[in-house]
């Protein structure tokens, strides 16, 4: 396809719709009191409605051309998923940082499996005091 | 007489940084661990060498469980430095 082609995606409005969205409320304006059929302001008169489509991370996203778009909440988990993903890979490489600036920990300073373990089922009240599991 | 006990098993010991992480363990989490520290402790040449250090990344898809890990130089202790659950 001849790149040159492709009609524009966001063309300049008509004139006649421009005059109508000078009408509406701007930026900071509350667009509560406009007859009903009248559509929200145009993203091309109100940049601050632009802003916010960009911005919001609940707002529905333009599709990038050849993706399917996800709903809302589908975005939502997707982004929860990476932030989630995103800590654990910190913590790991925090985790390696350390031990690349200051060296391995030395076994006689480190605590052995067995006594953090039932000290953990302790304070989850799975473990009696004074008891250990093997 | 039969051995009452299977392979020597290293014995397993925690950074303070992977032990503050166990503390953030549910029961079925650290249950999991368990039984991944069993596994490792029997043979401490399970996961992947940490290309030109003695540290091993070890990871169990079946439990969510990552452990990384160097064995002592005498290969009596496995020092955990790191774990993730789930």
């Amino acid at each position: 396809m001849n790149l040159h082609t492709v009609p524009n995606q966001h063309p300049s409005p008509p004139a006649a719709l421009r005059a109508v969205a000078r009408r509406r409320p701007g930026p900071g304006r509350s667009a509560q009191g406009v007859a009903p059929g009248v559509p929200a302001p145009l993203p091309w008169e109100d940049p601050s409605a632009m802003q916010e489509s960009v911005m919001s991370e609940a707002a529905p996203q333009q599709p990038a051309p050849g993706r399917d778009p996800l709903s809302p909440e589908a975005a939502a988990a997707v982004r929860s998923y990476a932030g989630r993903e995103r800590a654990r890979t910190d913590e790991l490489a925090a985790v390696l940082e350390d031990i690349a600036a200051n060296g391995l920990p030395r076994p006689e300073d480190c605590t052995p499996w067995e006594e953090l373990r039932d000290a953990h089922y302790r304070r989850l009240g799975v473990l009696d005091r004074d008891a250990d599991v093997a | 007489m039969s051995p009452k006990h299977g392979p020597r098993r290293a014995r397993v010991a925690f950074s303070d940084a992977a032990a503050d992480q166990l503390a953030r363990l549910t029961i079925i989490e650290t249950l999991a661990l368990d039984r991944a520290i069993v596994a490792l402790s029997t043979d401490p040449t399970l996961g992947t060498p940490i290309p030109d250090s003695v540290l091993r990344d070890y990871q169990d898809d079946d439990d969510s469980i990552r452990i990384l890990f160097y064995v002592s130089a005498l290969r009596t202790v496995i020092v955990v430095a790191y774990l993730e659950v789930g």
